[in-house]
């Protein structure tokens, strides 16, 4: 599938409120550095996430997003997150907001996420009535590594933030009808400074903020 | 001055939400234009801004003669030393530099004049960006996928189709003119290839495809170009080295205000003030830019030794009156002014006098790095937005053209369509030459 189709498919499933938010950057190195969408991989996740998405929408968290008072912001390695979106799409939009323009030789080289992203893209359902007013944002929790300092003396450091610049207005969340967010990550990852920057402002702007956690054994 | 948006109103009113959506995934995609979404808005209007001969040769003229004013300009502050660099705010730490800097062949490489047309329709000067302008992709890439859907609509014809080889002669031609020391003799012979680097915040997505943009243009040229990121600096042996390998040359897309903050700056300054590093965008370039220059410039404006009569009568009739805060009393009347910071960027730091408060008067001139330049009553034409219900909606805006100075010439147009103050919200269209009149 070619790189502008799979980027509108991502924006059609994340609804007509959020869809313009989906970043044209990953998209973008499949067209421009990469030559197209990656060869399809297996995906290793896709089970797991398969059954955290059903374990996640029985919990009282994933209740309150269903009922579209709170909005999940999955920040996950990028496979897991896209993957864990996907899954949850029969009942929550993913809002897909990878914001790197992925390149070889690069922090952020987009090798696992990008087969990810082209898989789970062309399976996305593209009825609009599959659209709910129900929101989970897939972040990338690799955008805010930390790397080595000796490893980016040849690695073009690509990393980026997540905050206002890549979230949508948080007017907008409010008129979404959301009253909060919930902070999904991995158990002993703390909250990455950009995050905990945006949710003190979502904060201040009155917006509710709660955390979950995954165990990684579990 | 007018605009294509009834004709396209006419021809594509159903179809024009659709339309921009596909441009602008288009621009996104395949034209660099990353960042092209501003707050969920397209950044590039499906519009076009066609220009009269007249005007068209106005500003023409106009690019290319400032471009030798500011040259003047800049020779003669540099020259003027440490109490001028003071007024207009210049760090103390970089006089220096700023004073010994060697020399480039061009003042800009690649920089823009940003004009406003007034109700006399007579081009005034807005500002200068010399050091790092944006506009490379929109007026080549995106320009040419624009005319080839809307040239059909009236008679029009491209400013200039070679604007991209121009951008890419002019940074070879400034890539290879020796960085010579200050009082070194003349360098004999051709000086061989260098590499050249490009240096940017790669979170900056547009910055970065802007670099990679340029790069790609001076590689097919045969220049070895780097592109890195800020963080992938490094130093050994006094040299600079971007992802981990020594470069000659280097343009920075990156602030030099962010810059200077780094350890490494002092290594970069050295590097360029001994010759080993060509720094295409220099301090000269980088000053420039500041609006500080511009009051300056007007009040020098009647300076015979400095500027030619025809120079003098340039400044006074297309460049606003403009003013250093400090050097106007604390009840001056400011309410006909806007109000600059002197390296404010895309609307940032910009105050209405006519909305302003005493209070942020005050803060202003207490900051003592903003300009008042008098408010252009400017021309608007109308354009074409997607409305609340995805229909076309037919509003009246003020464009803002950016006269393209490549090489020390007039080179292209780039402009921006928005609110009276061009902010970050402003759409680019392209600019092209209206044959119909």
């Amino acid at each position: 599938m070619r790189p502008v189709a799979l980027f509108r498919r991502w924006k059609r499933a994340a609804g007509p409120v959020f869809g313009r938010f989906v970043p044209a950057a990953p998209f973008s190195a499949m067209a421009l550095v990469n030559s197209g969408p990656p060869p399809l991989q297996t995906l290793l996740y896709d089970e797991t996430c398969r059954k955290l998405a059903t374990a996640l929408l029985q919990t009282l968290e994933g209740e309150a997003v269903q009922a579209g008072e709170a909005a999940l912001i999955i920040d996950l390695p990028g496979p897991v997150s896209l993957g864990l979106g996907f899954h949850l799409q029969a009942a929550i939009s993913p809002v897909l907001l990878f914001g790197g323009l992925w390149q070889p030789n690069a922090v952020l080289n987009g090798q696992e996420s990008g087969a990810a992203l082209a898989r789970y893209g062309e399976n996305l359902s593209q009825s609009q009535n599959v659209v709910k007013p129900a929101w989970a944002f897939l972040l990338e929790r690799e955008r805010f590594d930390e790397v080595p300092p000796l490893k980016l003396i040849d690695t073009l450091d690509n990393r980026y933030r997540a905050g206002l610049g890549l979230m949508p207005p948080l007017l907008e969340l409010g008129q979404a009808g959301l009253g909060g967010l919930i902070d999904l990550r991995l158990v002993g990852d703390n909250i990455p400074e950009d995050l905990a920057e945006f949710y003190e402002i979502a904060s201040q702007a009155g917006l509710d903020v709660f955390q979950t956690v995954i165990n990684q054994e579990a | 001055m007018r605009s294509l948006a009834e004709q396209i109103l006419k021809q594509y009113k159903k179809q024009f939400a659709a339309r921009v959506q596909i441009l602008n995934e288009w621009a996104a995609l395949y034209g660099g234009l990353l960042e092209s979404n501003v707050a969920g808005q397209p950044y590039v209007g499906y519009n076009a801004l066609l220009l009269s001969q007249i005007e068209l040769h106005s500003i023409t003229a106009l690019t290319t003669d400032f471009g030798r004013i500011m040259t003047k300009a800049l020779q003669a502050i540099v020259e003027a030393g440490p109490a001028t660099y003071r007024k207009l705010g210049w760090p103390e730490l970089l006089d220096y530099a700023l004073r010994y800097e060697p020399p480039n062949l061009y003042l800009t490489t690649v920089g823009r004049f940003d004009f406003g047309l007034n109700q006399a329709g007579e081009w005034q000067l807005l500002e200068f960006n010399s050091d790092t302008p944006s506009g490379s992709q929109e007026v080549t890439l995106i320009e040419e996928r624009l005319f080839r859907s809307l040239s059909r609509l009236a008679p029009v014809a491209r400013l200039n189709p070679r604007i991209a080889q121009d951008m890419a002669q002019a940074f070879y031609d400034e890539a290879l003119f020796a960085p010579m020391p200050y009082t070194a003799p003349e360098e004999e012979g051709p000086r061989l290839l260098p590499r050249l680097g490009f240096l940017t915040k790669a979170r900056h997505l547009t910055d970065l495809a802007q670099t990679e943009y340029y790069a790609t243009a001076l590689r097919d040229k045969g220049l070895e170009c780097i592109v890195s990121d800020i963080l992938n600096v490094s130093l050994a042996g006094g040299e600079l080295l971007l992802m981990g390998q020594p470069i000659d040359a280097i343009w920075r897309l990156y602030p030099i205000e962010n810059f200077s903050r780094s350890p490494l700056f002092a290594a970069y300054t050295q590097a360029n003030l001994i010759g080993v590093l060509k720094c295409l965008n220099n301090l000269r370039g980088f000053l420039a830019q500041s609006k500080a220059v511009m009051a300056w410039l007007w009040q020098e404006r009647e300076n015979s030794e400095l500027f030619e009569a025809h120079e003098q009568a340039l400044i006074n009739r297309y460049l606003p009156e403009t003013y250093l805060l400090a050097d106007l009393p604390e009840d001056f009347d400011y309410r006909p002014f806007i109000i600059k910071e002197f390296y404010g960027r895309e609307g940032a730091e910009v105050f209405d006098g006519a909305d302003l408060t005493p209070q942020r008067w005050q803060e202003c001139r207490e900051w003592g790095t903003y300009v008042a330049q008098r408010r252009v009553d400017l021309t608007t034409v109308p354009h074409l937005v997607v409305g609340q219900q995805e229909q076309a909606q037919l509003v009246e805006a003020f464009p803002c053209v950016g006269g393209f100075l490549v090489a020390a010439k007039w080179a292209g147009c780039y402009s921006r369509i928005g609110a009276k103050i061009t902010n970050s919200q402003a759409q680019f269209i392209p600019t092209w030459l209206d044959l119909a009149q």
